[in-house]
């Protein structure tokens, strides 16, 4: 006879406090300033140990392995790419006077430099990340990359922007469903079309309420992630589910407002952790399997240049 | 040698823990006594790192963080354990984080002091010796043209103010140049000195004088900014403090907004203090040329004409002392200075020719 599985629920949870953070940002500044900001790759290396070591899923936090020096050394070999690049740019302007050509250069450099950026910021860091002692890992190519980029910004050009809702839900498949952690795989199974009519209704319905509907508008893309994410592994899995409302979304917002404005930006640390403990209290994982069955098969992953490129473009970390 | 009981312990190759015995004997942490094949392990005390989260403990065992104990806090071993791991936590970043608050509060002070003298003191006064007037003159001479590009210049009344200026003795090392601005469509009631002698004086503030003296403390002010170098010290500082400033919010976030915002504050309250300088030292000038320094009041009371004065409670963002407190000063030197006054006709001649030129 066929039992049904067991439906389990585990918990996410954020536990770090602004104060802890507010002391390791102070700590990052006088070194910082005492190094002439040579230190800001180990500044950026403590933040996210802190971060990291302060999310907590089912009991066990995650850990950030990263260092300042590898990051460091990423930064150098970023900071060589820019220079490289910039220098074939003003070499064409000034020495070869062509305009047009270096224009034209300069726009696919920056086209080449994005997925080349995401795919070694995800690669690093999920490297870097642990949990129970297993790593995540991304198995994404930088070709696979490359070709989904050109396809999205093609169609997001000849389509006057719309297509850009498939690409960003398509970049997301992509990214998300190449990370891993041990043998257990993401998957990510959300929908461009829905995507689209979320984000229209958003946009509307934001300018028909003066702005207000925004926080709900936001809190419809925070589930629209989280909900179609998946853990899975031999059949068995996890669902991630968002509890998110948009009044508290909206609570979280105009408080971290208030909280950097009035403290003239001193509060940042504050807003921080407020944040992470808000996305934390709102996601939980629904679905029946065993964490302790993960197995170590995924490859440590040192070279941070694609992390440092994505952190001079201001990319962020987007899963 | 220490030996504890009953621990948790992930090795790394699969997220299941088992229970183990841990030893820790000459830098070393060993866990033995379990079930696994792969064991006995052993791992480097100095490689050791933990986490204290909710009433446990997990102390990694290796850089990768891939094997760790997990501890109850409350467990008597634990202690044990983290002295002996602590021991070989040193360096800077160790140190600075197991500060309390107040000695932490005190070398942020003492870096913010550092700071300043840096860059109010110490950097300015090197690049004061470092730059000759001679290539301040060359930087404020391109200063001055790219500035020029996109104003009206009046020739004739740059002529005579050139005149009127050429009459007084102004500098010893700089040659002063003057240039009139035509702003009638849209009145500025200003003038200002660039580095190396270039006086740059508004129609509309000219407008507004009534008496030579006024023109020749307005003159004596500005050049006093150039005497005293006021533009390049003023570039110098702002430059030093930004980019110091910018090391250390670099690794701030967003908290570095409230250092950029205070700096913003002090450099007001620096071109306040330039100002009274130059307040001071033009109506020396004005002395050491026998025209009564009474001048400079004179022009104040015509500034304030011109201008509302801002509200006192906000004089601390302007950057200029308030124009009731430049009077205040300008009556307090008069009193203790010779206020002689010798009549130059030609002076008094050129000066009708402005003002008959202010009127076409």
């Amino acid at each position: 006879m066929d039992t049904q599985p067991e439906v389990n629920i585990y918990n996410l949870s954020f536990s770090g406090k602004g104060v802890d953070l507010f002391k390791i940002q102070i700590i990052n500044a006088i070194l910082s300033f005492l190094t002439l900001g040579i230190y800001y790759p180990w500044a950026k290396a403590a933040k996210l140990q802190y971060v990291y070591s302060q999310i907590i899923f089912e009991d066990h936090p995650l850990a950030f392995t990263g260092t300042g020096k590898e990051m460091f050394k990423g930064f150098i070999k970023a900071i060589l790419f820019i220079f490289i690049g910039y220098g074939v740019f003003l070499l064409l302007v000034f020495l070869f006077k062509k305009p047009i050509l270096a224009a034209f250069f300069i726009y696919l450099f920056l086209f080449a430099i994005i997925p080349i950026a995401i795919h070694g910021s995800f690669k690093y860091r999920m490297a870097k990340t642990v949990w129970r002692g297993i790593r995540f890992g991304y198995t994404g190519t930088k070709k696979e990359l490359f070709l989904l980029f050109l396809k999205g910004i093609f169609f997001t050009i000849i389509t006057f922007g719309v297509y850009g809702a498939w690409f960003t839900i398509e970049l997301r498949k992509y990214v998300v469903g190449n990370i891993r952690i041990g043998n257990a795989e993401f998957r990510y199974k959300g929908d461009g079309s829905d995507f689209f009519v979320l984000n229209l209704k958003g946009y509307f319905l934001t300018l028909c309420t003066l702005g207000i509907y925004w926080f709900w508008w936001q809190k419809d893309i925070f589930d629209y992630y989280v909900n179609n994410l998946e853990l899975y592994q031999n059949g068995r899995g996890v669902m991630f589910r968002s509890n998110a409302t948009g009044g508290s979304y909206a609570g979280l917002m105009i408080g971290n407002f208030f909280i950097v404005i009035l403290t003239l930006g001193l509060g940042y640390s504050w807003a921080v952790c407020r944040t992470l403990t808000y996305v934390g209290h709102n996601i939980t994982a629904i679905g029946n399997y065993s964490f302790d069955e993960l197995q170590q098969s995924q490859e440590d992953y040192s070279n941070a240049t694609g992390a440092d490129l994505a952190d001079f473009l201001d990319l962020g970390f987007v899963i | 040698m220490n030996s504890f009981q009953q621990i948790s312990f992930y090795s790394g190759n699969t997220s299941k823990p088992f229970d183990v015995s841990v030893e820790i004997d000459r830098g070393n942490i060993y866990i033995i006594d379990t079930e696994q094949t792969e064991l006995p392990l052993y791992f480097a005390l100095k490689e050791c790192h933990y986490n204290r989260n909710n009433n446990k403990v997990f102390v990694y065992l290796n850089k990768q963080s891939t094997a760790y104990l997990l501890i109850q806090e409350d467990n008597p071993h634990w202690e044990t354990i983290r002295k002996e791991i602590d021991q070989y936590k040193k360096g800077i970043t160790h140190s600075l984080m197991r500060l309390n608050w107040l000695s932490l509060s005190a070398i942020v002070i003492g870096l913010f002091a550092f700071l300043y003298l840096c860059s109010t003191y110490i950097i300015p006064t090197i690049g004061m010796k470092v730059i000759s007037a001679k290539q301040e003159t060359s930087m404020g001479e391109s200063l001055y043209n790219s500035m020029i590009e996109e104003e009206t210049v009046d020739s004739a009344l740059t002529v005579e103010l050139g005149r009127f200026a050429g009459g007084l003795q102004l500098s010893g090392k700089y040659k002063i140049k003057v240039t009139v601005i035509n702003d009638v469509k849209n009145p500025k009631f200003n003038a200002f000195a660039m580095p190396g002698g270039h006086i740059v004086v508004y129609m509309s503030l000219l407008d507004k004088m009534n008496t030579s003296g006024e023109l020749v403390a307005l003159l004596s002010h500005e050049s006093s900014h150039v005497n005293y170098r006021h533009s390049l010290r003023t570039m110098l500082t702002n430059l030093s403090s930004s980019v110091l400033l910018s090391i250390i919010t670099s690794g701030m976030g967003s908290g570095g907004a409230l250092l950029t915002n205070a700096n913003t504050f002090r450099m007001m309250s620096y071109s306040r203090n330039l100002e009274r300088e130059a307040d001071e030292q033009g109506m020396h000038l004005m002395v050491d040329n026998k025209i009564n320094p009474k001048g400079m009041k004179m022009l104040m009371e015509s500034l304030q004409k011109a201008h509302d004065d801002i509200p006192s409670s906000l004089s601390f963002i302007s950057s200029h002392p308030l124009t009731k407190e430049r009077i205040k000063n300008a009556d307090k030197f008069v009193s203790t200075h010779d206020t002689t006054n010798v009549l130059n006709a030609e002076r008094e001649q050129t000066w009708k020719n402005i003002k008959n030129n202010l009127m076409q």
